[in-house]
């Protein structure tokens, strides 16, 4: 992971990782790889060492997407009381009806472990905030929508100095996506750089971040030249 | 899980999110996503929410936390191997000699459980061991062992076994009949009975599943749930006409309401189908508590 654009100054390297978290993607010699794992404990749910190994490498990781998650619903409670029995709650989806969640995953990639695992972090998390809301009848609760817009604006603010922030709105509707599109010269990709352009422009990513996503097919310096390419070619 | 749309038809599912994240998609549907993505806020807001949920860089903030996440996780298994006391329930320590009587009871059987030479193997053991240390209800569950009925413990002892057992429910992949009979046992009807109804739904759903909804139904005291129950009894006999349990129950369910000729009936064919049992026993000797 590079480090690029203007980052948060809490940000670390994974090298400096929390040790749970970062056993996750160091496959051991002769273990099996994190998709195996995970479709073999589905086949073998009473097997003790294999979930031991499940443990090993994905606990953290269970940890961290339900912190976020927690945190992106905006649930401002101490996650150590909260994440411990929602995570529990991962562990029962996973083997309930006999692992059929485990059986049924295809993925092969240690990409495609993290994200089932935080696709069941997610929904987990989401089921405690409307169980939540409903007790609170929302008394505490600050809409998703509104948290959603305070988190991004803010990153708008801090990532997003090519453009005067204010401004932003103002730039951004007149930029004819369409005409973005159509323009570019790399017509393969025309529809990807203009969804990377929308996501660092709109939704606060850093070039970075979009690089991170193996789907883009792009590093850091790519996404950077896609963005400075789009950007030349709005202000011609 | 997984398949989260968004309000219309054309909006992404989470999974094709993420499998877009991965660069798993094929190329036309990569394509038409893309396309969407640019257009549908809410889609990209979630293709968002996914990037931040899965970015590897973990702020020195969030190490912080899982540190004391794990923390509260070692504490968590820690109790669970130990009696939990019994918070935020001054009923109970009304009595105080009850409550030590109870502590006692749920110290035992948890430490049966927990501590036996050889541990359960499977979520059902667990569910049976506790069912051999305690009967819960005037009515059977499936195969429980039979106890006398002791007027020991009320309903408000729901919890005691559940803070200490249900990790190991959860370690030992207990499926859904086994979860509500387990909160069953503990008298956590608003649990159970969801687990219950769930397995009910299953496929092949096996007559023991509709007797212990059946039973839990009439247990949770509520009176639509109650006027459910008999049908349950009866779905258990038409997938197992010598369901013992469910022939016991309906003998019960009828001397419970009055009905006692249905009562007298039930116990008859009761003790046809078992003639020796202590279960046959306790039928024999209400039959002829009926018939006096």
């Amino acid at each position: 992971m590079g480090s690029g654009g203007p980052e948060p100054a809490s940000r670390i390297e994974p090298l400096d990782m929390h040790d749970t978290v970062r056993r996750f993607p160091w496959q051991q010699p002769g273990e099996p790889s994190a998709a195996d794992l995970l479709r073999e404990c589905g086949l073998k749910l009473t097997n003790r060492t294999l979930w031991s190994k499940f443990q090993t490498r994905f606990h953290g990781l269970i940890f961290l997407y339900l912190l976020r998650a927690l945190r992106y619903e905006s649930i401002k409670e101490d996650a150590a009381g909260i994440v411990p029995d929602l995570a529990q709650e991962v562990y029962l989806r996973l083997v309930q009806h006999e692992g059929r969640i485990l059986r049924s995953f295809k993925g092969t990639t240690e990409f495609s472990v993290m994200a089932f695992l935080a696709k069941i972090a997610a929904s987990v998390v989401h089921d405690y905030q409307r169980r939540s809301a409903t007790e609170r009848r929302r008394g505490q609760v600050v809409s998703i929508d509104a948290a959603r817009a305070a988190e991004f604006d803010g990153k708008r603010l801090a990532e997003s100095q090519e453009f005067n922030p204010n401004a932003l709105k103002a730039i951004l509707s007149w930029i004819d996506v369409e005409r973005m599109v159509e323009g570019d010269p790399d017509r393969m990709n025309a529809y990807r750089n203009a969804l990377i352009f929308k996501l660092h422009y709109v939704d606060g990513f850093s070039s970075a971040e979009i690089a991170d996503s193996p789907g883009f097919e792009l590093t850091k310096s790519g996404v950077e030249s896609v963005l400075a390419r789009l950007r030349k070619r709005i202000q011609e | 899980m997984g398949g989260k749309a968004r309000d219309h038809e054309q909006c992404l599912t989470d999974d094709t999110l993420t499998d877009y994240l991965e660069g798993a998609l094929d190329p036309a549907i990569k394509a038409a996503s893309e396309v969407h993505l640019i257009a549908c806020d809410e889609c990209r807001g979630r293709l968002g929410f996914f990037m931040r949920l899965l970015d590897k860089n973990i702020s020195s903030a969030e190490a912080a936390e899982i540190e004391a996440i794990t923390a509260q996780w070692v504490s968590y298994k820690v109790k669970n191997k130990m009696p939990r006391r019994f918070s935020g329930s001054r009923t109970w320590l009304g009595g105080l000699a009850a409550a030590a009587a109870i502590l006692l009871i749920a110290y035992a059987s948890v430490h049966f459980v927990l501590n036996r030479p050889a541990e359960p193997a499977s979520a059902s053991e667990v569910v049976q061991l506790l069912l051999s240390e305690q009967r819960p209800f005037e009515f059977r569950l499936s195969n429980e062992p039979h106890l006398p009925i002791v007027r020991t413990r009320g309903a408000n002892d729901a919890g005691i076994a559940y803070g200490l057992l249900a990790g190991e429910m959860t370690r030992l992949s207990a499926d859904a009949h086994q979860m509500g009979r387990f909160y069953l046992i503990q008298k956590d009807f608003d649990r159970a009975i969801p687990y219950l109804e769930m397995a009910e739904r299953e496929v092949g759903a096996k007559a023991d599943v509709h007797n212990d909804l059946g039973v839990a139904y009439l247990e949770s005291g509520d009176e639509s749930r109650i006027r459910k129950a008999p049908a349950e009894f009866q779905h258990a006999l038409e997938l197992d006409p010598a369901s013992l349990a469910a022939v016991f129950n309906l003998a019960v369910f009828y001397e419970r309401t009055g009905v006692t000729a249905e009562a007298e009936s039930h116990w008859k064919r009761y003790l046809e189908l078992d003639t020796n049992s202590p279960w046959a026993l306790e039928g024999r000797s209400r039959l002829q508590g009926l018939s006096r």
